[in-house]
C-alpha cells in the first residue's frame, strides 16, 4: 500500500461516546485517515453541499460512516438523499449502528448502503473492523477520484 | 459475525482462466463460501430468475462478483438491470475487471456497485483480494438473510448454465 495515501471519511453520528470510539479506532491505522465528524443527518448534508463547492475547507469524503438512529433526519433518510444526488451518489456509505434488525439490514442495502456493520462494544473490535474495511475500500477497491 | 453461515457468491465472468483464479482463491479464503459461476450477463439473469423462483440449485447470492467486459450483455448493463429489480437490488455487486479507466469506475459507482476491484495479475494477488473481500462482506458486514440458510456446505464450486 502507498503509505503516503490519505483518505477522508465523514462520520455521521450523534453519540459523543461513539464518535470518540470511532476516532480512536481510526487513529493508528496503516492509512492516514482524516476523519470529519458531524452529529446529525442535516449537518451531514450541509457538509457535503459545502464539499461540492470545492472550498478546500470541507474535503469531499472518500467514504461515509453512517449511524441509523439519530434525532431529526435519521440515517436512512440521509442515505436516500445522498443516493438521489447526482454528485454525491458515488460515495460509498457504510452503516455503523447498534441495530441488529433484519428490516434495517434489508432497507439499508435497498438504499444502496455499501456495507452494514453492527457497532461492537469495545475499541479493539472496532479497530479490527476499521482495519478490514480500510483494506477492502482503500487497498483493494478503486474509488471515484475526488 | 456471520462466519457460520455459508456465503453464496455468484461470479459473472466469461474468461475461463479468471473463473479458475477466483475459484482457487475463494477456496483458500478462510471463510466458508459456495461459488456459482455463469459465463455471461444473460446467464446471470437466468440464474437469478431461477433463484427468485426458489430453485435450490441456484440459491440467491449474498454477493455478486461481476466482470465488465463480456460479449453480449456487458457488466454495466447487467448491474443496471439488477439495481432496477425490486428483489435483486439488495445484493451487493462488486466489479472485478481488468479496466482501470476512471470512466468505468465512475459509471460503476453511479450504478451503485459495492466496490470496484481491478483484477490482480498474480495468483497471490487474487488470494489477497478474495481474502480481504470475504472478510469485509462475510465477517464484518451483516448480510440480508435469504432462504438459503438450510444449506450447510462450504467451499463448493458449481458451474451453471454450461
Amino acid at each position: 500500500m502507498d503509505s503516503s495515501k490519505f483518505v477522508v471519511m465523514l462520520l455521521v453520528e450523534d453519540d459523543l461516546g461513539d464518535q470518540k470510539l470511532t476516532k480512536n479506532a481510526l487513529a493508528d491505522q496503516e492509512i492516514d485517515v482524516e476523519l470529519r465528524t458531524v452529529s446529525t443527518g442535516e449537518e451531514g448534508l450541509r457538509y457535503l453541499q459545502r464539499s461540492c463547492n470545492e472550498d478546500g475547507q470541507n474535503p469531499r469524503p472518500n467514504l461515509i460512516l453512517l449511524d441509523l438512529n439519530m434525532p431529526g433526519m435519521g440515517g436512512k433518510e440521509f442515505l436516500k438523499e445522498i443516493k438521489n444526488n447526482e454528485q454525491l451518489c458515488t460515495i460509498p456509505v457504510i452503516i455503523l449502528t447498534t441495530s441488529n434488525s433484519e428490516v434495517d439490514v434489508q432497507e439499508c442495502y435497498k438504499l444502496h448502503a455499501a456495507g452494514y456493520i453492527q457497532k461492537p462494544g469495545n475499541v479493539q473490535k472496532l479497530k479490527e473492523i476499521m482495519s478490514k474495511s480500510i483494506k477492502y475500500w482503500f487497498e483493494q477497491s478503486s474509488l471515484v477520484k475526488s | 459475525m456471520n462466519t457460520l453461515k455459508v456465503a453464496v457468491i455468484l461470479l459473472v465472468e466469461d474468461d475461463l482462466a479468471d473463473q479458475k483464479l477466483v475459484k482457487r482463491s475463494l477456496s483458500q479464503a478462510k471463510i466458508g463460501n459456495e461459488l456459482h459461476i455463469v459465463n455471461s450477463g444473460e446467464q446471470a439473469l437466468e440464474y437469478l430468475q431461477s433463484s427468485k423462483n426458489g430453485d435450490a440449485q441456484t440459491p440467491m447470492p449474498d454477493l455478486i462478483l461481476l466482470d465488465l467486459n463480456m460479449p453480449g450483455m456487458g457488466g454495466q448493463e447487467l448491474l443496471r438491470h439488477l439495481k432496477a429489480d425490486d428483489e435483486l437490488d439488495i445484493i451487493p455487486v462488486v466489479i472485478l475487471t481488468t479496466s482501470d479507466s476512471d470512466k468505468d469506475i465512475l459509471e460503476s459507482f453511479k450504478l451503485q456497485a459495492a466496490g470496484y476491484i481491478k483484477k490482480p495479475v498474480t495468483l497471490e494477488g487474487f488470494h489477497e483480494v478474495m481474502q480481504v473481500l470475504s472478510e469485509y462482506w462475510f465477517v464484518i458486514c451483516k448480510r440480508v438473510s435469504h432462504d438459503n440458510e438450510h444449506k450447510n456446505k462450504s467451499n463448493q464450486c458449481l458451474i451453471s448454465g454450461r
